[in-house]
């Protein structure tokens, strides 16, 4: 086991064996849902942990056998890292001089951006939701808390946001519903798109703020710097096959107060920095982008080649747990770290989903 | 809505070192060594195991599980040699 992580699986998944193939397995959790097939011995081993787990029961087998599985399937985000035994890492990190203000997501923002005031009092919940306490307690290992485990976990965290708060499903769906009218469905994807735009086009200059803490990851993060570079190029080809002049489409408060606080995360904390890759590079598992149907359903048949383009790469990149990496030196983090990491992160999630929102508020009024 | 982790994951990662470490679990192996009484009367041990050649041999063996002579050793990963059959010349 040493300085391997152990996967354990996330709260909301659960498995089911085939009742009548013995090797086959479903797998659902609220963002995800696949099947696949294991021979024996495992199998019949999967099915005994899968009813003691039902039964609230932990053996050494429930260890050895989830992790056999989860170790197969890390691509998907259906496990924890449960926290390593032995001494790992090499970076140390902590927070910085300067203790942010993390009273509340209103109060931090505020205090963070001032001039993201009102965004903040009028789009933020007031209280944090992201557990600390059981968190420190799941994550604790030997010298502080474990930087992966962490991160598994907030990485469901903000999987739960999305499942309450994600708006994204909305916004699409009323783009559908604007195919009778050509000109306002051209409109209103064009500021989608537009803010995609806008974040590519910010990208280097926002993942570029961690290479001053980067430590021994600073090639991997310089690396991830390089494959995403000239994305924004491949959005503006596609967004001026549908307006012309893209830099009159406006850019929203909701996007530019995202790459303000993805680049003070990137400055401050490497594992918050990490978690907000992490939210950026995950796929929707889908063949096609859902906007580069629509686009294609309409008739825009550019602008959907060029969105489905930029999904290929990112697709391609194998991303999937690139962020990952950004932790692999670091050293057992302390509670004050821990929570400014979670805080930052959750922060970052709660503006990340005011984008969809913001954008479905802004094509509603323009159309009304 | 609060978002924290469920009690069986908390269990799970408190038990995980405390259960036996997942992986092969190497059972331990006992070894069959020659010992000799040298003159000052001390006693010294063979370097190989006669494990094989006890076996090949049909020796009687004691409750240590080793023939008459030998010591029986328990360790977790067997390093040590077998000895040459009886009657084998290394040259």
């Amino acid at each position: 086991m040493g300085d391997r992580s152990i996967f354990w699986t996330y709260d909301e998944v659960r498995m089911k064996g085939d009742t009548q193939d013995l090797n086959k397995f479903y797998l659902t959790c609220p963002w995800l849902i696949f099947q696949f097939k294991i021979e024996s011995p495992l199998n019949l081993e999967l099915r005994s942990v899968i009813k003691k787990l039902e039964s609230e029961m932990i053996d050494q087998e429930c260890f050895e056998v989830l992790n056999q599985i989860f170790s197969q399937i890390s691509d998907y985000p259906v496990a924890y890292c449960l926290p390593r035994k032995e001494a790992f890492g090499t970076d140390t990190h902590e927070i910085q001089e300067k203790k942010l203000n993390l009273e509340n997501p209103q109060k931090s923002l505020e205090d963070l951006f001032p001039h993201y005031k009102s965004f903040a009092q009028n789009q933020l919940p007031a209280e944090w939701s992201w557990d600390i306490e059981q968190t420190l307690e799941f994550t604790k290992t030997k010298g502080g808390y474990d930087p992966l485990s962490l991160f598994s976990v907030l990485r469901r965290y903000h999987l739960l946001n999305d499942l309450e708060f994600n708006e994204t499903g909305k916004l699409f769906q009323y783009l559908s519903e604007l195919s009778s009218d050509p000109d306002k469905l051209k409109k209103s994807t064009a500021l989608v798109l537009r803010q995609n735009h806008y974040v590519t086009v910010r990208c280097k200059e926002v993942l570029s703020a961690a290479i001053p803490i980067s430590q021994s990851v600073k090639k991997e993060i310089e690396e991830f710097i390089e494959a995403e570079a000239g994305h924004d190029r491949i959005i503006i080809k596609g967004l001026k096959t549908i307006n012309p002049n893209p830099e009159e489409v406006v850019v929203l408060e909701a996007s530019t107060a995202l790459m303000d606080l993805f680049k003070l995360i990137a400055q401050k904390n490497l594992l918050a920095f990490s978690a907000v890759v992490d939210v950026f590079e995950r796929t929707s598992y889908r063949k096609e982008d859902p906007l580069a149907s629509i686009l294609k359903k309409e008739g825009m048949h550019e602008a959907s080649r060029m969105v489905d383009i930029h999904r290929e790469i990112n697709d391609k990149g194998d991303h999937e747990n690139v962020a990952l990496k950004f932790l692999s030196a670091m050293k057992p983090v302390n509670k004050d770290y821990v929570i400014e990491a979670m805080r930052l992160a959750e922060l970052n999630t709660l503006v990340i989903h005011q984008n969809s929102k913001m954008i479905l508020e802004a094509i509603k009024k323009a159309n009304n | 809505m609060k978002k924290t982790i469920a009690t069986l994951a908390i269990l799970a990662s408190t038990q995980v070192h405390a259960l036996a470490p997942p992986g092969p679990v190497i059972p331990k192996q006992k070894v069959c060594l020659k010992s000799y009484k040298l003159d000052d009367k001390s006693v010294q041990v063979g370097s190989c195991d006669n494990s094989y050649n006890n076996q090949s041999e049909n020796l009687p063996l004691k409750e240590n599980g080793c023939a008459k002579n030998q010591v029986a050793l328990t360790v977790d990963e067997n390093t040590i040699q077998a000895c040459l059959p009886a009657g084998a010349v290394q040259l």
